[in-house]
C-alpha cells in the first residue's frame, strides 16, 4: 500500500504508566511535497521520526513511571470519511531526569499552537510533568523553555528521511472535516493545566 | 514585592524575527502584552528560531525576578 502527498495523517503518541494507565497525544501532519507516493511504512518510520524529535525536548521533565509505547499512524479516508490505519511503531522515552514523582495524573503542561484560521487552535496538554519540575505552583522557566523547544519542533514540517515525504503539520477541525496549516506562532504558561480526563478514576 | 509572574509566554515568527511576548491576564480573563523581546532570525542556519526564543525568553525572566 502507499500513500500519496496531500494525504492527511493523524499520528497518536501513547505513552504507558508503570500501572498500565495510557496517556495519549495526537499530532495532525500533512503529507506534502516530493513525487510520491509513498510507502506505508516509511511513512510510519517518518512519523515516529518526528515525534521523536517532538518528544526529545521535554522527555528530561517527565516522571519515571511514564514511557513511550507505540505510535500509531491513521490516514484520512475522504470516500468514507473516517480514519484508516496505516500502521504502528514501538517508540520509548528516556524519561526521569530530573528528581522527583510525578505530579497527579490530570496536571498537564498546556501548549497551544497559532494556525492560518485565527478561530482555530491546536493544543496538547503534555502529560507526567515531575514534581521537581514545579516551584512556588508554577513550572519552572527550564520547562518552560523546552516547552517551547517542543512547540517549535511541533509547528515545523520536517522531511522524513525514510521516504523523504514532508509532513507539515496541521490541525484537524472534526466539524469541518478539514486542515488549517499551523503558524509559526504558539504559546505556553507558567500555570499549571489540566486535563480532567486523566485524573485517577475518571473514565473506564 | 515579588513582581508579578507572567501567565502567558507568546511566540511569534514575522518575518524574520522571532517576537516572545510575556503576558498577563486581567481579571476578567483577557491576557495583554506585558513585555515583549524582538530578536531577529538567520534563516541560513538551522535552528536559529529555538535558540533566539531561549535568549529571548531568559530576557524576559529577568523582569520576574
Amino acid at each position: 500500500m502507499s500513500i500519496p502527498t496531500g494525504t492527511q495523517l493523524r499520528i497518536v503518541a501513547s505513552m504507558n504508566w508503570s500501572d498500565g494507565e495510557i496517556n495519549q497525544n495526537v499530532f495532525n501532519v500533512e503529507l506534502t511535497g516530493g513525487a510520491g507516493p509513498y510507502d506505508d511504512f516509511d511513512v510510519v518510520d517518518d512519523c515516529l521520526e518526528y515525534i521523536e524529535g517532538v518528544y526529545d525536548n521535554i522527555e528530561l521533565y517527565m516522571a519515571d513511571e511514564i514511557d513511550g509505547s507505540s505510535i500509531t499512524v491513521y490516514k484520512f479516508d475522504e470516500v468514507n470519511e473516517d480514519w484508516d490505519e496505516v500502521g504502528s511503531n514501538s517508540w520509548s522515552l528516556s524519561t526521569g531526569g530530573t528528581a522527583g514523582t510525578g505530579l497527579p495524573r490530570g496536571v498537564a503542561f498546556l501548549l497551544t499552537a497559532k494556525s492560518e484560521d485565527p478561530d482555530i487552535d491546536a493544543r496538547k496538554y503534555l502529560p507526567a510533568m515531575v514534581e521537581g519540575a514545579l516551584t512556588d505552583e508554577n513550572w519552572v522557566a527550564a520547562l518552560v523553555l523546552a516547552a517551547l523547544d517542543f512547540a517549535a519542533d511541533w509547528v515545523t514540517a520536517i522531511v522524513g528521511s525514510t521516504s523523504g515525504a514532508t509532513l507539515t503539520p496541521v490541525v484537524w477541525s472534526v466539524a469541518k472535516l478539514a486542515a488549517t496549516y499551523l503558524v509559526d506562532h504558539y504559546l505556553a504558561s507558567n500555570i499549571p493545566a489540566y486535563q480532567r480526563r486523566r485524573k485517577n478514576n475518571v473514565g473506564i | 514585592m515579588a513582581k508579578k509572574k507572567f501567565a502567558r509566554i507568546v511566540v511569534k515568527k514575522v518575518r524574520d524575527e522571532v517576537r516572545v511576548s510575556g503576558q498577563l491576564q486581567t481579571r476578567r480573563g483577557q491576557y495583554f502584552n506585558k513585555q515583549t523581546i524582538t530578536k531577529s532570525l538567520d534563516k541560513k542556519k538551522p535552528g536559529d528560531l529555538k535558540s533566539q526564543v531561549r535568549l529571548a525568553f531568559d530576557e524576559l525572566m529577568k523582569e520576574t525576578e
